[in-house]
């Protein structure tokens, strides 16, 4: 059971004097209860991949296919595919329509046929995974906080119970304790048995949180592979737009004087290294 | 001779209508001239209130606010409070109103009825100290997340304010984004400018000269921002976290691995380590 993607190139308007090459040959895997993270800069083409995951857009070079069956236009396959993936916008604001919390989250699970006597014990169960109380139910999600609306999209992405979730930069705005409560909230759900797909900027969140990441650079891929394989590329060399966790840059500076230190992002981890080394002097 | 009292808050209360409780409660706070104060606070701690004080948006309940020392209640000094202070927002969106870059970027000085070849001046130059000169001409949408709010800081710029308050410019910017910012404030508090700076990021503060914390409409810290980075407890408390780099430095600093002054940069942890060997 998995999303596999083989040699994807995704161009913006061919053939034209706008085309932009958006994605060049990209190819991955990832399964259920797996987390994987699309890192890049802004414009590296990470949202363009994440509309692929779940046919928002079907490939036109490559290939996408998500548990056996192959995103292709006209194919049948499509809803089905758009079932097992949930996409969450990066703005909440750009995915939330409905006047109270309960139509919103109860959409999703509507459309895809769940009898009206289940819905709300559905929303209600959407809600309590995401955090939130059932006092939301009847409030309109415009005049909730950012953070609430985000719970929201989420919940109505879980609502439809979907195999994948894939979310496109989800922190941006979070302060630090909703990013890490957002986190958390997902790693239950990749507990649960799901795939999450999670695209950022924040690196330190994806060496943190995830099994698999895909680094991407204008388009392309930099390189791929766990954390730890990220993290012995990217002291070797910079990518645009993205920034070392201050943590893994001392570590990279120290060694570049000769310290010999582990290239890690885990302060306690470096802490004990650097007071071994002194201590050893 | 002492240097200026750029914003002076005396016992500020301020109620938000309908709210059961005050969202700035006695907050007292003094910025002098060439400054760069980091304003902390979490979600809800009052911090973007205290902000819309200093240039007039919202009036104390009670107790008053002076910049420059103008009343802030005195309506007609209301115009030379806003160009002494000028204000960036969190979402650039909300303040771009033009459709070409220069012609945003003028908007503020051709409202204060400048002369063309001065507004001229002023859009070059505040393009220029934001690196956007080259996007002079474009169409405002075309601009990416950090270009956009790089642009709302030339906006503020082209007024030529003393002083600027920038809440939470960095929220919807990439690391690099975010960085290109911190560098351009750096240059400019250097050119003297007062910077007041809103954040609930620990590690964008590391240039700043001082820190100022609330947390439910109160103060809870004044002081200089290498003491408040050692109070591991106090932060949490406040509702501010520690960001990983900051607790390696707490650890070094509590283990005497490096001295207390040392800047909580990856440069001056790197240095202060480097001299053991």
């Amino acid at each position: 059971m998995s999303i596999i993607i083989k040699n994807l190139t995704h161009i913006y308007h061919p053939s034209t004097p706008l085309e932009t090459v958006a994605l060049k040959d990209i190819s991955l895997q990832t399964e259920k209860g797996q987390w994987l993270s699309i890192v890049g800069h802004t414009g590296s083409g990470k949202s363009t991949l994440a509309q692929h995951l779940n046919a928002l857009i079907v490939p036109e070079k490559g290939e996408v296919v998500v548990e056996n069956m192959v995103a292709r236009s006209g194919s049948s396959d499509l809803r089905k595919i758009r079932h097992l993936v949930g996409l969450v916008f990066q703005y909440p604001e750009q995915q939330l329509f409905a006047e109270t919390v309960f139509e919103e989250v109860a959409f999703a699970p509507r459309n895809w046929g769940v009898p009206e006597d289940e819905l709300q014990g559905v929303v209600e169960r959407s809600l309590l995974e995401v955090g939130l109380s059932l006092d939301f139910l009847d409030r309109n999600p415009f005049q909730l906080s950012g953070g609430e609306k985000r719970r929201i999209a989420l919940a109505s992405v879980l609502a439809a119970d979907p195999a994948y979730v894939v979310l496109d930069e989800p922190t941006a705005g979070l302060d630090a304790t909703g990013r890490k409560e957002l986190v958390r909230l997902l790693l239950a759900q990749k507990d649960k048995g799901r795939g999450i797909v999670f695209v950022t900027h924040d690196l330190e969140i994806a060496l943190m949180a995830s099994d698999s990441i895909l680094v991407l650079e204008g388009g392309r891929e930099v390189v791929q592979g766990p954390p730890k394989r990220i993290v012995e590329e990217l002291s070797q060399r910079p990518v645009r737009g993205l920034c070392l966790p201050q943590v893994l840059e001392l570590a990279v500076t120290l060694n570049q004087k000769n310290w010999s230190v582990p290239l890690t992002w885990e302060h306690k981890r470096l802490f004990k290294a650097i007071q071994k080394k002194v201590n050893a002097l | 001779m002492a240097p200026k009292i750029v914003c002076s808050l005396q016992d500020v209360v301020f109620s938000y209508p309908e709210a059961n409780s005050s969202a700035l409660d006695r907050v007292c706070l003094e910025v002098r001239e060439g400054e760069w104060l980091a304003l902390l606070g979490s979600n809800g701690s009052g911090k973007s209130t205290l902000a819309k004080h200093l240039n007039a948006l919202l009036l104390p309940s009670q107790g008053a606010c002076f910049v420059y020392g103008m009343d802030t209640r005195d309506e007609t000094k209301l115009w030379d409070i806003r160009s002494h202070v000028a204000m960036v927002f969190q979402n650039p969106d909300n303040q771009i109103v033009g459709t070409v870059v220069e012609d945003d970027t003028a908007f503020g000085p051709e409202n204060m009825g400048l002369p063309p070849e001065e507004i001229r001046r002023r859009v070059d130059w505040a393009l220029s100290v934001t690196g956007l000169s080259h996007k002079a001409q474009n169409p405002t949408y075309s601009l990416s997340g950090g270009e956009k709010q790089r642009l709302a800081v030339a906006g503020a710029l082209a007024l030529d304010p003393p002083c600027l308050v920038l809440d939470e410019p960095t929220a919807m910017l990439d690391p690099q984004g975010r960085r290109d910012l911190l560098d351009i404030l750096k240059n400019l508090h250097e050119q003297g400018r007062t910077i007041i700076y809103i954040t609930h990021r620990l590690e964008e503060t590391v240039f700043c000269d001082r820190a100022f914390v609330l947390k439910d409409g109160t103060v809870r810290w004044n002081g200089a921002i290498t003491e408040l980075f050692s109070l591991t407890q106090k932060l949490d408390e406040w509702g501010l976290e520690t960001p990983p780099f900051v607790e390696l430095w707490q650890m070094l600093v509590a283990e005497q691995l490096i001295p207390e002054g040392t800047p909580a940069t990856v440069y001056g942890v790197q240095k202060a380590l480097c001299q053991l060997l």
